[in-house]
C-alpha cells in the first residue's frame, strides 16, 4: 500500500511538473498567470484521444497531433490574451485568459460533448512486480518520459541559447531586448513550448487514467498553480520537486485518509504557502517582487 | 405577473447584489477570485436555518450575511499580506476549499446538496438590491468610502496620509462579503435546491465577469453589467448552451477593446485595473502615453527599489 502510493504519487506529481513547468516559465517571461493552460491540456488529451480513436491512427501520431494543438493553441492565447492587450492595463491579460478558458471548455462541451470519454490504451496493462509493487508498463513510460522531459527542459534552459534568452527575459525584457534577444520571438515561442509542454501533460494524463472530460484543464491546472507556487516561482527545479510533494500528497491523504477532503488539503498546502513563504521552496524574492 | 417573468426578475436581481457584492472588495484595488465561496456560505447558512430549525427567511438570510462578512473578515486578514496576482490565487484556493467544506457536511446534504427551501419574491429581491445600492452610494460618499479610494488609487499615500489601511481593506473584504452571503441566501431559497458545486470557480469568474463588463471604477457599473450579462441568456434563447461560449468571446473582446468595462472613466478605470500591479497605479491622469513593449515590468522593478 504505502510504496503503491508512491509510485502512484510520482505518477501524478510528474504530469503537474509538466503542466507547471510551463505555467512558470509564461509567469516568469511575461508576468502573466495564464488561467487557459489547463484548456491547452484538456483539448491536447481530447485531439489525441480523437485521432485515436475516431481516425483511427497509430496512437504516436495521436499524441503528436495532441501535443501540437495544445502548442498552436497556446500561441493563439498568447494573441488574445497578451499580444492585443493594452498593457497598461494589467489585470486584463489575466482576465482575458480567463475568456479564453471559457471559449475553449465551452467549445470542447459542444464537440466532444460533457460525458466522459474513454482515452485509448494502446500499450495493454501488463505489469511488472517489483518487490511490493505492482507497476504497469504504461506507468513505467508515463514517469521516463515525464522526467525525461523535464531534465531535457532544464538543460534547455540552462545551456541552450534559446533557453537563456528566454531567462534572461524573465529577469528583465529591456536589458535582454538591448542584448539583441528578439523578445517578440522568443515570448511567442516560449508559449509554444508551454503549450506543447501542457500537451504532453494531457497525453500523459489520459494514458494513466483512461478518461477525458472537458473539464479536467481547470482543476488541474489550479494543482499546477499550487506547484508552481510551492516551488518558487520562475524555477524549473522548483516545479518538479513541487510537482512530486503534491502529487504525493494528493495520492496519500486518499489512501490514508479520505479521497473527499484532497483537494481541500492541497490548497491548503498553497494558502499557507502564499502566506509564510510566498517565494516557495526554491524561488527567489526577485521573482517573487515580479507579480 | 407571470411565474416566468418573476422568475428573471429575481434572478436579476440576485446577480446584481452579487456583483455590487464584488464590486465592494473590487473597490479598493482587492481582485477577489473566489467570491462565490461566501455565496457558498450564506445560502448554506441560511437553508439550514430554514430547512432544518423552521427559522423565518429574513432572519435566517440576515444570519448568513453575517456568516458570510465573517468569513470575508476571516480572509481579508492573511489577504492583505498578499499582492496582486498572489491574492488572485489565495482567494482561488479559499473558494475551492470551501466547496470542498460543503461536500463533506452530511448536514449540508454533501455532494447531493440540499433542497426545501422556498419563500424568496421579486420584492425582497429587490428591496435587497435598492438598500445595498442606498448603503454603496452612501458609503462612496462617507469618509469610508473615500478612504477605500485613496487605498485604491495609491495604498502607500493613503497609509502616509495616517489611514488605517487594514482596517480599510478588511472592511472592504468584509462588507462586499456581507452582501455577496445575502444574494446567497436569496439564491438558495430562489432555487430551492443547492449543491456545492452551484459555487465552485465558474460562479466565481461569472460574478467578477459581471463587474468586469459593467466597469470595475464605477458602482453603476457593476450593477449595468449585471443586468446585461444575466438578461442575456433570456433575450438570446436561440443560443441554448452557447452562451457561454458568448461570455467568454465578451471578456476576451473587451479585454482587447475595452478593458476599463461599459462604464469606466479612462483615468480611473487605470487606476482600479492597476491594483493588480503596482506600476500602473502611478500611472499619471490624462492621455496615456503607450509604453514601449515590455519595459512597464521592468520600471516596476525600478519603482520598488526607489520605495
Amino acid at each position: 500500500m504505502f510504496f503503491q502510493q508512491i509510485v502512484n504519487g510520482v505518477l501524478l506529481g510528474s504530469t503537474y511538473s509538466l503542466l507547471a513547468l510551463g505555467f512558470t516559465l509564461m509567469l516568469g517571461v511575461l508576468g502573466l498567470l495564464n488561467f487557459a493552460h489547463g484548456e491547452a491540456f484538456m483539448i491536447s488529451a481530447y485531439v489525441g484521444f480523437t485521432f485515436a480513436t475516431v481516425f483511427k491512427l497509430p496512437f504516436a501520431v495521436a499524441a503528436v497531433a495532441g501535443a501540437l494543438s495544445a502548442g498552436i493553441i497556446s500561441v493563439i492565447i498568447y494573441y488574445l490574451s497578451f499580444a492585443f492587450v493594452k498593457r497598461e492595463f494589467m489585470a486584463a491579460p489575466v482576465l482575458s485568459t480567463i475568456g479564453v478558458a471559457i471559449l475553449l471548455q465551452t467549445a470542447a462541451t459542444r464537440i466532444w460533448g460533457s460525458d466522459v470519454r474513454p482515452f485509448p490504451e494502446p500499450f495493454g496493462q501488463d505489469a511488472v512486480e517489483m518487490g511490493p509493487v505492482l507497476v504497469s508498463l504504461v506507468q513505467i513510460g508515463i514517469m521516463l518520459t515525464a522526467f525525461v522531459l523535464m531534465a531535457a527542459f532544464y538543460a534547455f534552459l540552462k545551456w541552450n541559447k534559446l533557453g537563456k534568452a528566454m531567462r534572461a527575459i524573465s529577469e528583465s525584457p529591456t536589458n535582454a531586448s538591448l542584448l539583441g534577444i528578439r523578445v517578440e520571438r522568443v515570448t511567442l515561442l516560449t508559449f509554444f513550448i508551454s503549450g506543447v509542454l501542457a500537451g504532453i501533460a494531457g497525453i500523459l494524463i489520459g494514458l494513466a487514467f483512461h478518461a477525458v472530460t472537458p473539464f479536467m484543464g481547470m482543476n488541474v491546472l489550479l494543482k499546477a498553480m499550487t506547484v508552481m507556487i510551492l516551488g518558487g516561482l520562475g524555477n524549473a527545479i522548483g516545479a518538479m520537486v513541487g510537482g512530486l510533494i503534491i502529487g504525493l500528497v494528493e495520492t496519500f491523504s486518499v489512501g490514508y485518509w479520505a479521497a473527499s477532503w484532497r483537494d481541500a488539503l492541497v490548497f491548503v498546502i498553497l494558502i499557507l504557502v502564499l502566506i509564510f513563504k510566498p517565494s516557495g521552496l526554491f524561488g527567489t524574492r526577485q521573482h517573487e517582487e515580479k507579480i | 405577473m407571470s411565474a416566468y417573468y418573476e422568475g428573471i426578475l429575481m434572478a436579476v436581481g440576485i446577480n446584481v447584489l452579487l456583483s455590487v457584492g464584488l464590486w465592494t472588495t473590487v473597490s479598493t484595488g482587492q481582485f477577489s477570485f473566489g467570491h462565490a465561496a461566501y455565496m457558498g456560505i450564506g445560502a448554506y447558512l441560511a437553508s439550514l436555518l430554514t430547512v432544518t430549525f423552521k427559522a423565518p427567511l429574513i432572519p435566517a438570510a440576515a444570519l448568513g450575511a453575517v456568516a458570510a462578512g465573517l468569513a470575508g473578515v476571516l480572509i481579508g486578514f492573511p489577504a492583505l499580506r498578499l499582492s496582486h496576482l498572489y491574492l488572485a490565487m489565495a482567494t482561488l484556493a479559499f473558494a475551492e476549499i470551501a466547496r470542498v467544506i460543503f461536500m463533506n457536511q452530511p448536514a449540508l446534504g454533501g455532494a447531493f446538496g440540499m433542497g426545501g427551501m422556498s419563500g424568496t419574491t421579486p420584492l425582497l429581491v429587490w428591496a435587497a438590491v435598492v438598500v445595498a445600492l442606498a448603503y454603496l452610494w452612501l458609503l462612496g460618499r462617507s469618509r469610508l468610502g473615500l478612504a477605500f479610494e485613496a487605498v485604491r488609487q495609491d495604498e502607500i499615500a493613503a497609509r502616509a496620509m495616517g489611514l488605517n489601511v487594514t482596517w480599510i481593506k478588511v472592511m472592504a473584504f468584509g462588507q462586499g462579503a456581507l452582501i455577496t452571503g445575502f444574494a446567497g441566501a436569496l439564491f438558495g431559497h430562489f432555487t430551492f435546491y443547492i449543491e456545492p458545486n452551484m459555487f465552485g470557480i465558474e460562479r466565481s469568474v461569472l460574478i467578477l465577469l459581471f463587474v468586469v463588463f459593467g466597469g470595475v471604477y464605477n458602482l453603476w457599473g457593476a450593477v449595468l453589467g449585471a443586468l446585461i450579462l444575466s438578461l442575456f441568456p433570456e433575450v438570446f434563447r436561440p443560443l441554448k448552451d452557447w452562451y457561454l461560449f458568448v461570455y467568454g468571446g465578451v471578456l476576451v473582446a473587451m479585454m482587447i477593446w475595452r478593458p476599463q468595462g461599459l462604464l469606466g472613466q479612462r483615468w480611473a478605470a487605470l487606476d482600479v485595473l492597476g491594483g493588480l500591479f503596482p506600476q500602473a497605479k502611478r500611472a499619471p491622469p490624462g492621455p496615456v502615453i503607450e509604453p514601449p513593449a515590455a519595459s512597464l515590468r521592468d520600471g516596476d522593478a525600478g519603482d520598488k527599489g526607489a520605495e
